[in-house]
C-alpha cells in the first residue's frame, strides 16, 4: 500500500556499517585505513603542536625553565605523583566533592525546575529571585559559604551544588516550557489529566534539554571545585596545585593542572555520550 | 435532532482581542450561530475561505474550547471537554517524536487505559489498516509526511472513537501523497463506519471525500449551504475526479466560495492596512494555522493565538 514516494528518506541512505572494514576488496580497505589515519592525524595535530612547543620552548630558552619546565619533566613528576599514590588521593578527594555536589544539584534542581516550568504562578513568584542569584558569580560567594559552613567539606560541596544548580534549573524550566504546544493539545484531546500529561508528554519532551543542563553542570562542578579547594583544603587537585606553587614544586603544579584538564575532558565526554543516548530523536529531528 | 450524531446548535464563538497601540481591545467573532447536524456514520466535509472559523468549529467539537453561545451536542449530550469518543487528527501530525510508530499508536490506548496485553494486537491491526505494516519500529523522523499522517490516523482509530475529527490533515502533504491518502481514508471510513468531520480549504478534496459538504461564509463563519455529493459508484470509474458529476459539484462549491473569498480578501485588506504593525505576530502562527496562516492576516493572528492560548 505504500507508494515509492512515501518511502522514508532514511532507508535510501546507505547505512554506515562498521563491518564494512571486513570488505574483501583490498584496495578499499587500504583507502579506508588511510582515511581513518588521516582523521586521527587531523584531530591530534593541534595537541601534538602544543606538546612540542611546551617541550621545545623551555629547552631553547624562550621561556624561563623554572616557571615552565619542559613537558617531559612535568610528565616525570606526574608519574612520581601517581606512583606514590598522592595523585589518587587528590583526585579521589576532588571527584568525591564534585560528584556529591553535582548529584545533589541533579536531585534538587530537576524537580524544582519541573515545578517552576509547569506551574506558572510559582515561576512568576520565583523568577526575580532566580535572576538575582543566577547573575551572582558562584566564586564570589565562596567566602560566604566558608563563613557560614566552615572550611570543611560542607562548604565545598555546597558551592559545587550552588554552581551546578543553575544550568540544570534553567534548562529544566526551558525544557518544560519549550514543549510543542501541539503535542499538549493532542494529548489533551485524548482526555489526559494534568499528571498523566506531565508524565507522558512534558517530561519526555524535556529530557534532552535537561540533559544539556546536566552536561554544563558537570563542567561547572570541576571548574568551581578547584577554586574552592584552593581555600582551606587538605586534599584535592586545587589544593595540590596551590600547595605545589607555594613550595615551588612547579612540575607538580603542572601535573595537577594536566590532571584536571584530563578529568574535565573525560567527564564532558561521558556526559555528552549520555546526552546523546537520551536524545537521539531530537538530534535527528534537527538534522533533517 | 435525535437522528444526528453531532449537532451544532446555534453555536457562536468570539475571541477577545488584546489591545494594540492603534486599536482598543475588542472581540473577533469566529463563528456566528452555526447550526449543523452530522448523521451517524457520515463523512462530512467543511470548507470555507481562510480563517473563517473552520478550525474553531473542530476545536469546539473536540472539547478543546467552549462556545460563547449555543451548544455542541454529541449523541444528544453537550460537549463539556475532551474525550476519547472523539479523535482528532491534526495537520501537523502531533506525533510524539521520542516514540516509534507503534509507541505513538499505543499512546492513545494508554490514554484509554487499555490493558497492556491487549495493546499489541490493536497496534498491529491499526498500523496494518493504514498500510504501515513493517514500520512499527520507526521513529517519526524516519517517516515521510504521508506516513506520519498515517500513524496519526492509526493512533486516533486505535482507541476506537465514534467520531474522527480531521483538521486539514493532508494540507501539508504533496499532491501525489494527498491523493493516495484521500483514497485510503475513504476506504478506511468504509471499513470502520466512523463518523468523520473533515476540515479543508481544498474544493477537490471536499468533493472527493464528502458525502455532504458544508460551505462556511467568511468571518464571522456561518453555514452558507450544505451540499449533497453524489458521485455515483466510485469504483465503477477509474478516475473519479474527471467525471461530470465531480466537475459539477466542484464548480458549485467553487461558485459558493468565490464570493466568500472575495469578501474575506476585502476584509483582510482593510484589516491589514489598519493594523499592519502587528504583522510580526503572524509569523508565529504557521505551525498551528498551517496553510491558512500563509496569508497571515494580522487580525487572523490574534484569533489563532487566542485559540491556542
Amino acid at each position: 500500500m505504500v507508494d515509492i514516494a512515501e518511502r522514508p528518506t532514511r532507508l535510501a541512505a546507505p547505512p554506515a556499517v562498521p563491518g564494512a572494514a571486513a570488505d574483501p576488496a583490498a584496495p578499499r580497505l587500504t583507502a579506508r585505513l588511510f582515511a581513518v589515519g588521516g582523521r586521527v592525524l587531523h584531530r591530534t595535530v593541534a595537541i601534538a603542536a602544543l606538546a612540542a612547543i611546551w617541550e621545545g620552548a623551555p629547552r631553547l630558552g624562550l621561556v624561563g625553565r623554572v616557571f615552565l619546565p619542559p613537558l617531559s619533566e612535568v610528565l616525570v613528576a606526574w608519574w612520581e605523583l601517581l606512583r606514590s599514590g598522592q595523585l589518587a588521593e587528590h583526585v579521589g578527594a576532588s571527584l568525591t566533592r564534585s560528584l556529591a555536589g553535582l548529584g545533589l544539584a541533579v536531585l534538587t534542581a530537576i524537580p524544582l525546575g519541573l515545578l517552576i516550568g509547569w506551574y506558572r504562578p510559582l515561576a512568576e513568584l520565583l523568577s526575580p529571585l532566580l535572576e538575582v542569584f543566577r547573575n551572582t558569580a558562584a566564586l564570589a560567594l565562596l567566602p560566604v559559604f566558608v563563613l557560614i559552613l566552615g572550611l570543611g567539606e560542607t562548604s565545598k560541596i555546597a558551592l559545587v551544588l550552588y554552581a551546578c544548580s543553575w544550568p540544570i534549573l534553567l534548562n529544566t524550566i526551558a525544557g518544560v516550557k519549550g514543549v510543542d504546544p501541539l503535542l499538549i493539545r493532542s494529548a489533551r484531546s485524548m482526555g489526559l489529566n494534568h499528571l498523566r500529561l506531565f508524565q507522558k508528554v512534558i517530561l519526555p519532551a524535556a529530557v534532552p534539554t535537561i540533559f544539556t543542563g546536566v552536561r554544563l553542570a558537570g563542567a561547572y562542578s570541576i571548574l568551581v571545585l578547584v577554586a574552592a579547594e584552593m581555600v582551606g583544603a587538605k586534599a584535592g587537585l586545587g589544593y595540590l596545585i596551590n600547595y605545589a606553587q607555594y613550595n615551588f614544586a612547579i612540575p607538580d603544579m603542572y601535573s595537577g593542572i594536566i590532571t584536571i584538564s584530563a578529568i574535565g575532558l573525560v567527564v564532558n565526554q561521558l556526559l555528552v555520550a549520555l546526552e546523546r543516548r537520551f536524545s537521539t530523536w531530537r538530534v535527528d529531528v534537527s538534522a533533517g | 435532532m435525535s437522528t444526528d450524531k453531532i449537532l451544532f446548535d446555534r453555536v457562536s464563538k468570539t475571541f477577545p482581542v488584546r489591545a494594540t497601540r492603534r486599536g482598543a481591545a475588542g472581540a473577533v467573532t469566529a463563528l456566528h450561530e452555526v447550526t449543523l447536524g452530522v448523521r451517524p456514520g457520515e463523512f462530512l466535509v467543511v470548507v470555507g475561505p481562510s480563517d473563517c472559523g473552520k478550525s474553531t468549529l473542530l476545536d469546539l467539537l473536540g472539547g478543546l474550547t467552549e462556545p460563547t453561545g449555543g451548544q455542541v451536542l454529541v449523541d444528544g449530550r453537550p460537549v463539556t471537554g475532551p474525550g476519547l469518543d472523539r479523535g482528532i487528527v491534526f495537520q501537523q501530525y502531533a506525533l510524539l517524536p521520542w516514540r516509534t510508530a507503534a509507541g505513538n499508536v499505543a499512546f492513545g490506548l494508554e490514554a484509554k487505559r487499555v490493558p497492556r496485553a491487549e495493546r499489541a494486537d490493536l497496534i498491529d491491526h491499526h498500523l496494518d489498516l493504514v498500510g504501515l505494516r513493517g514500520f512499527a519500529d520507526r521513529y517519526p523522523h524516519e517517516l515521510s509526511g504521508g506516513m506520519k499522517q498515517r500513524v496519526a490516523i492509526a493512533r486516533s482509530l486505535a482507541y476506537d472513537p465514534d467520531v474522527l475529527l480531521m483538521d486539514e490533515p493532508f494540507a501539508a502533504l504533496d499532491a501525489q501523497t494527498r491523493d493516495s491518502l484521500q483514497d485510503e481514508l475513504v476506504r478506511i471510513w468504509a471499513r470502520t463506519g466512523k463518523t468523520i468531520v473533515f476540515i479543508t480549504h481544498g474544493i477537490d478534496e471536499a468533493v472527493h471525500l464528502g458525502q455532504r459538504v458544508a460551505v462556511l461564509t467568511s468571518r464571522p463563519g456561518r453555514i452558507k449551504e450544505v451540499i449533497d455529493i453524489d458521485l455515483g459508484d466510485r469504483d465503477a470509474v477509474e478516475d473519479v475526479r474527471s467525471t461530470d458529476a465531480f466537475r459539477h459539484h466542484r464548480h458549485r462549491i467553487w461558485t459558493l466560495l468565490r464570493d466568500e473569498v472575495r469578501a474575506a480578501q476585502a476584509a483582510e485588506g482593510a484589516a491589514g492596512s489598519r493594523t499592519a504593525h502587528t504583522g510580526g505576530a503572524g509569523g508565529r502562527t504557521p505551525v498551528v494555522a498551517g496553510a491558512d496562516a500563509r496569508r497571515a492576516a494580522p487580525a487572523a493572528a490574534h484569533t489563532e493565538e487566542a485559540r491556542v492560548g
